[in-house]
């Protein structure tokens, strides 16, 4: 419960901050960095990231608690507690956040709604399977997708408007432009569907293996599956523009600027790609793992890597500019807000640096 | 785990126990003994160490005897330092080592994709130049046997694999090992990050069916025994699968996640893992992840099997089919039929009595010859013997009536010359530091003999210590050994032509489309040159030349099992052609005339013998092939290291064991506290075990009750020792003296010395001092004294257990002693310690075994015995007969009883397997100065073994006494735990 709880509308509500799931902050920073403050959190993370609401920052975990924290100190005001885990970022709406809960020795999920002022829980909506893709905040209300191909809209008032029964598992994140919603399936199928009325209005298998991280530019989607398949995708025409194959599987998100694409895989090779043509710009190979979507500014690719480093790596071409090196797996997609940037460790451990302008000692 | 007696073992925990004891007769060392000292000494540790050392205690029944674990080798240990592994060799493994390291790096690059996770410490890799090597290893006191590939040890993360003399074998097992390691590192982190309690672990059958079928393809192998157990009415179910163990649930697990990934999608693998949070059962997990029942599931499952396996039987032939079955029982191997002047007869090595063995049989196929089977020479009883390799090529007979065959003995394999005319072992060969090709050479591990057919040659595969497979050829003319190959490539089951003068062998060494596929070689003698003689995508064994020699006879796999295929060796036209169709694999074989062939298959998950006539004008298919594909060599990758971290000389790295500790507060002894901890080094040669209490009640006795035990015990070297010091004091109660409660403050020290002659007998020698200031509660009496014990022991023990106790060999041990107080003179006593134990296999399972036991302190204030409980006189109070002189006797029938009750209640079922049956007689009698009474028992009891760590036990008998001349009027009912004696 956090007393006197209020919503602006300034933060950073779901994961990848817009429905298209963009990484990318138009700035520039030098690489050095002060550590704020560090958390801990009682479960570790998924492959996840913090959200943001104002002062606050909260952060779910595999133990079935959603954290909060204030940004500038760290400080705990809290968490919520479940039976269960929950894999993917909780969604912040004015007063209330949202959440899925995938519930110990249950075969279902639990989408729940509470007050953030007061702690209640406002509502609470079985789905059958496990909740892990992150949820979507469309303007009229949260897209979830189940594991089992289930896709449920829910307005804000926590009611199900709508939902779409694939019948195939899928482990795919969903994206959208506003007007369709985006996913795919394992068995390499992509969905558009209709965010207004839940209406599957495309379904083609481009892939022979499982749709993972989606992400959208402007007409455009890029598709990562899991044999390292990079698919450019129009929506409009919906053809395939160009497939470059990275070789591994890529569990991540794919992150890009006005050029480029960015995509790390699961062998530790990180890619720049050529947006327009899926040509390869540069390559250089971590040899850690990288399962967790970096964050994208204008001089710098900040990249987590599983093997406990997170690189700093200039998108032009591809030199590692700064290493830092943690004591366990770096798991947390990288957030920027208000000049700081948030990151998050192995064994909840949740990190908070203050960062400084590009060539100016001064902070943001 | 029950058979885990070993020397390591058995030193740590002897001198774990001697060092708490603190005792001035430590050579009262029984169990009993080792009690006496839990329940009066030590009531804060009783429980936790009780729990710690389980297994220790347990084996404590054995403790007096026990197999050893010989380290007959010093090895050269040295580390080359990769990016995820640290890997540990010896000697001249270097070359091999190096190409290990590099299909290690290779999969951690594989795995770590396929697991999405990364092991971030680096991985221990413990090589083996040799499996016999490899048996010798601490790092499990476990002992090793035959058939296990390598293992990977949980508790500290290491993974130790012998080198078999073959690389893509080697690259397997390193692969299937490292699938555990990410496996088990993957599933704590899971369980840690949902803050779970990180000791589960999914069932067996997963868990290996994973690292089987992640590390390599469906082979030859694993489809002969879906085959067999889908045909053959072996096939488990996955329901039962959790209930099941041995080579069946590695090949059904793989099988199983074969059929998910096909069905359900691969990523659904990875899936089960990272879902085994959320559920206590792995059935319901499961069942979440595929989404279906579990029935559903395993239904599914085994229909597909159905499908893919029924329609061989179409065109396949089961062996019972197409030849007539010759033995029953056991499994039988390497059958060699000899004409001994008109008696056909078969040598071959088998296992149906119990032991592996050389056997004969009358070659008779109207009879029922296996029953009249004759063992020539038997296995596993003395060092000579100690293993005959079953599953491989170990015997071969000249024409001139010769056997060769293999064993284990001491330190390495040795080929034995047996005289079948003569009916006795005329020659051993061993191979140590002998000239081959000029080169000092020892071999380690030896297979495939094979006589030239004059009978003055004997060729042979043996590996070195480089770990290189190789062929070599010992003249028994000259007693010369020659070196034929020097390579890392796999030579097996090498034979010659029939003038001697060219050498057939299988060998990886095929390069180009077929690359390390076994083909078959040609060495020409002469030119010293090695040509190709098939080249197939195959894997090709077992030449054997027809009677004429103009045709060559081989197993092949090319139609996904082996069977006997054939080439013309006088007209080699690059053709090979299949001479059988059976369903599962011909193992080996032997002419026993032109058209007769002698099997051992693959059948009813058994080896058995069939008796083959072959139709020499038609065959079942024919493979052509073009020799010109083939290259010369193919050249395994070696890792580069830099040279900073190139063979570092291993260094001991200590880390911790297990670390306990504990503080407790009761009405009687107040409160207390202490904990023990134990390090070793990474091979585990080298240990150190701490001990630290406190028994004070007040502060200010602090001090007067301080307790700290430091032992070293090094395993390193063939001779074992151990040593330490100590300090002990408090209050103690003392149950062989009744009621005698006292203070003792004692400090001192030991050192205590193993050396093994073999596996089977050792001698052991201690020596201990220990001042001792001891007051008496009650009678305020003061007695110190200054203790030397010393004891000389020799033991033997070459018994062979089933599921709760031995059933077949014998142990015994005869312990010489002497305790005197060389200060005070209050104490002067010698010890004569007589036990031994004899097992009389009826059948397989069944044995009468017999105890006979003397145990003598003899002198002044000389400490007693005592007996009684389950463990020795049944029935009788447990310790209830005390005396300085007590002997014991037992007669026991040991039989099964129950193999499997099942209990199946509406919301849990349970299967309990293997319940044996016990009828038992014991008598004993225990006395100071005279003879008091002989005391008995006999009666009738139940055991059963739970997870390989405990057998329970429970009988019901009458007690007898007054001289065996009354029973008393009513039944016992004894429950313990503990294996059979």
């Amino acid at each position: 419960m956090i007393k006197n709880f209020y919503s602006d509308d300034s933060g950073i509500f779901m994961f990848g901050k817009i429905p298209q799931r963009n990484f990318y902050e138009d700035l520039s920073i030098s690489d050095s960095l002060e550590l704020l403050w560090k958390a801990e959190t009682n479960g570790s993370q998924s492959n996840t990231s913090i959200i943001i609401n104002n002062d606050f920052l909260f952060v779910s975990d595999l133990s079935g608690r959603i954290y909060g924290f204030n940004i500038k100190s760290g400080k705990s005001i809290g968490y919520y507690k479940f039976s269960g885990s929950i894999a993917a970022a909780p969604i912040i709406n004015k007063l209330r956040i949202y959440f899925a809960v995938n519930l110990k020795s249950e075969n279902y999920s639990l989408f729940v709604m509470k007050d953030i002022n007061n702690a209640k829980t406002l509502s609470e909506t079985k789905i059958k399977g496990s909740i892990n893709s992150e949820m979507l905040k469309l303007n009229d209300g949260i897209v979830v997708l189940s594991d089992r191909g289930e896709l449920i809209k829910f307005n804000y008032a926590g009611i199900k408007i709508w939902s779409v029964e694939t019948k195939t598992s899928t482990h795919s994140i969903t994206a959208s432009d506003g007007n369709i919603v985006i996913f795919g399936n394992d068995n390499g199928e992509l969905f558009f569907v209709s965010s207004s009325e839940g209406k599957i209005l495309f379904r083609e298998k481009i892939s022979d293996y499982s749709i993972n991280g989606i992400t959208i530019d402007n007409h455009n989607a890029y598709v990562c599956d899991s044999s390292g398949k990079l698919i450019s995708f129009n929506i409009q025409t919906k053809k395939i523009n160009w497939i470059f194959n990275s070789k591994a599987n890529i569990v991540s998100i794919p992150v890009f600027n006005s050029e480029n694409i960015f995509i790390g895989n699961l062998s530790g090779k990180i890619f720049s790609i050529d947006k327009n043509n899926g040509k390869l710009k540069w390559s250089i190979n971590t040899r850690g793992v990288i399962n967790s979507t970096p964050l994208l500014l204008k001089n710098f690719l900040i990249q987590p890597d599983f093997n406990k480093k997170i690189y700093f790596i200039n998108p032009e071409n591809g030199v590692i500019k700064k290493t830092l090196k943690y004591d366990t797996r770096i798991k947390l997609s990288p957030v920027f807000y208000d000049g700081y940037i948030f990151l998050g460790a192995d064994r909840g451990q949740i990190f908070a640096y203050k960062t400084f302008r590009k060539n100016y000692d001064e902070t943001l | 785990m029950r058979c885990s007696c070993s020397k390591s073992n058995y030193l740590v925990q002897k001198i774990f126990f001697f060092k708490l004891e603190n005792k001035i007769n430590i050579l009262n060392c029984n169990l009993s003994t080792i009690f006496t000292f839990w329940a009066a000494h030590n009531k804060i540790f009783k429980y936790c160490l009780l729990i710690l050392l389980f297994p220790q205690i347990l084996s404590a029944q054995f403790y007096f005897f026990g197999r050893n674990k010989v380290q007959y080798e010093k090895f050269n240990w040295k580390v080359l330092k990769t990016e995820h592994f640290n890997i540990y060799y010896y000697d001249d493994f270097e070359q091999i080592a190096k190409i290990g390291a590099q299909f290690a790096e290779e999969a951690f690059d594989e795995y770590k994709v396929k697991f999405n996770h990364y092991v971030t410490t680096k991985i221990p890799l413990i090589f083996y130049n040799t499996h016999i090597h490899f048996q010798q290893t601490n790092i499990t006191p476990s002992f090793i046997p035959e058939g296990v590939g390598g293992f990977f040890e949980f508790m500290k993360g290491r993974v130790v694999i012998p080198y078999l003399g073959s690389l893509s074998s080697f690259k397997h097992v390193i692969r299937h090992e490292l699938v555990h390691v990410f496996m088990t590192n993957k599933i704590f982190n899971i369980l840690r990050d949902h803050r779970i309690e990180t000791e589960r672990m999914p069932p067996l059958w997963f868990v290996e069916g994973l690292a089987e079928y992640w590390s390599f393809d469906w082979d030859t192998q694993s489809e002969m025994v879906m085959r067999d157990f889908v045909l053959n009415n072996f096939f488990i179910p996955l329901q039962d699968l959790d209930a099941a163990d041995g080579y069946i649930i590695y090949k059904e697990g793989q099988s199983f996640l074969e059929f998910v990934s096909k069905n359900y999608g691969e990523e659904k693998i990875l899936q089960l893992m990272e879902n085994f949070w959320r559920f206590s059962s792995f059935k319901e997990n499961i069942e979440f992840t595929l989404g279906e029942t579990f029935n559903e599931i395993g239904n599914k499952w085994y229909y597909s099997l159905q499908q893919k396996y029924f329609p061989l039987l179409q065109n396949n032939y089961p062996h019972f089919i197409k030849s007539k079955k010759l033995t029953e029982f056991g499994f039988n191997f390497e059958p060699r039929f000899y004409d001994n002047n008109g008696k056909k007869e078969i040598y071959f090595i088998g296992n149906h009595n119990g032991y592996s063995s050389v056997f004969k049989m009358k070659y008779d196929i109207e009879s029922e010859a296996m029953q009249n089977s004759e063992v020539i020479i038997e296995g596993e009883r003395e060092s000579k013997f100690e293993a005959f390799h079953l599953l491989e090529k170990t015997l071969d007979v000249s024409k001139d009536g010769k056997i060769a065959f293999v064993t284990k003995s001491l330190y390495s394999d040795v080929i034995h010359i047996y005289s079948i005319k003569e009916n006795k072992i005329i020659r051993t060969l061993r191979f140590n530091d002998l000239i081959a090709n000029g080169t000092q050479t020892s071999l380690i591990s030896i297979r495939s003999p094979s006589f030239s057919s004059d009978g003055k040659l004997l060729l042979f595969t043996a590996a070195d210590k480089k770990g290189y497979t190789d062929i070599f050829i010992y003249n028994f003319e000259e007693d010369k050994l020659l070196r034929i190959t020097d390579d890392y490539y796999s030579d097996i089951d090498p034979i010659f032509n029939k003038d001697n003068s060219k050498i057939i062998f299988a060998s990886d060494r095929t390069a180009g489309e077929y690359q390390q596929k076994y083909n078959l070689f040609e060495y020409d003698l002469k030119s010293n040159s090695i040509y190709y003689l098939t080249y197939v995508n195959a894997n090709i064994s077992s030449p054997q030349f027809n009677p004429d020699y103009t045709e060559l006879y081989f197993n092949c796999d090319y139609d996904g099992t082996y069977n006997i295929w054939k080439m013309n060796y006088a007209n080699n036209q690059n053709e090979i052609e299949q001479v059988t169709k059976f369903l599962t694999s011909v193992y080996s074989f032997t002419f026993a005339n032109d058209s007769t062939i002698i099997t051992s298959a693959f059948e009813k998950y058994s080896f058995q013998f069939y008796n083959l006539t072959l139709n020499k004008n038609s065959f079942y298919s024919s493979v052509q092939f073009d020799l010109i594909k083939s290259r010369n060599l193919w050249l395994a990758k070696e890792i580069v290291i830099p040279s900073e971290y190139d063979k570092l000389k291993y260094q001991n790295e200590y880390t911790l064991d297990y670390a306990v500790g504990q503080l407790s507060t009761d009405p009687i002894y107040g409160s207390r506290g202490g904990a023990l901890f134990s390090l070793s080094d990474l091979l585990g040669d080298d240990r150190y075990i701490f001990y630290v209490y406190n028994t004070a009640e007040v502060q200010s006795e602090i001090l007067k009750n301080f307790n700290v035990a430091i032992s070293r015990i090094s395993l390193k070297r063939r001779t074992n020792f151990g040593y330490g010091i100590f300090h002990y004091a408090g209050r103690r109660y003392d149950i062989t003296e009744s009621d005698e409660f006292f203070y003792e403050r004692v400090f001192g020290g030991y050192l205590e010395l193993h050396y093994p002659f073999s596996s089977f007998q050792r001698i052991e020698a201690d020596v201990s001092i220990a001042n001792s200031d001891k007051e008496l509660f009650g009678d305020i009496i003061s007695r110190k004294s200054l203790l030397v014990s010393n004891s000389l022991s020799f033991v033997h023990d070459n018994s062979i257990w089933s599921s709760t106790g031995p059933i077949d060999g014998s142990r015994f041990r005869i312990l010489l002693g002497y305790t005197s107080d060389v200060k005070y003179s209050n104490v002067n006593y010698y010890s004569f310690i007589i036990d031994y134990r004899k097992y009389y296999r009826l059948g397989l399972r069944s044995a009468i075994a017999t105890r006979a036991a003397l145990f003598v302190n003899h002198g002044k204030e000389a400490r007693r015995y005592f007996a009684g409980g389950s463990w020795d006189l049944r029935g009788w109070p447990r310790w209830s007969i005390r005396g300085q002189k007590l002997w014991l006797s037992s007669l026991e029938l040991r039989f099964p009883l129950i193999d499997k009750i099942q209990v199946n209640f509406p919301f849990l079922g349970l299967s309990f397997f293997n319940i044996r049956g016990a009828l038992f007689f014991d008598a004993g009698s225990a006395w100071d100065k005279s003879y008091k009474e002989t005391l008995g028992s006999i009666g009738f009891g139940f055991r059963i073994n739970l997870f390989n760590a405990i057998a329970l036990r429970y009988d019901i008998g009458k007690k007898i006494e007054n001289n065996f001349n009354r029973f008393q009027p009513k039944l016992f009912y004894q429950f313990f735990f503990g294996w059979d004696f």
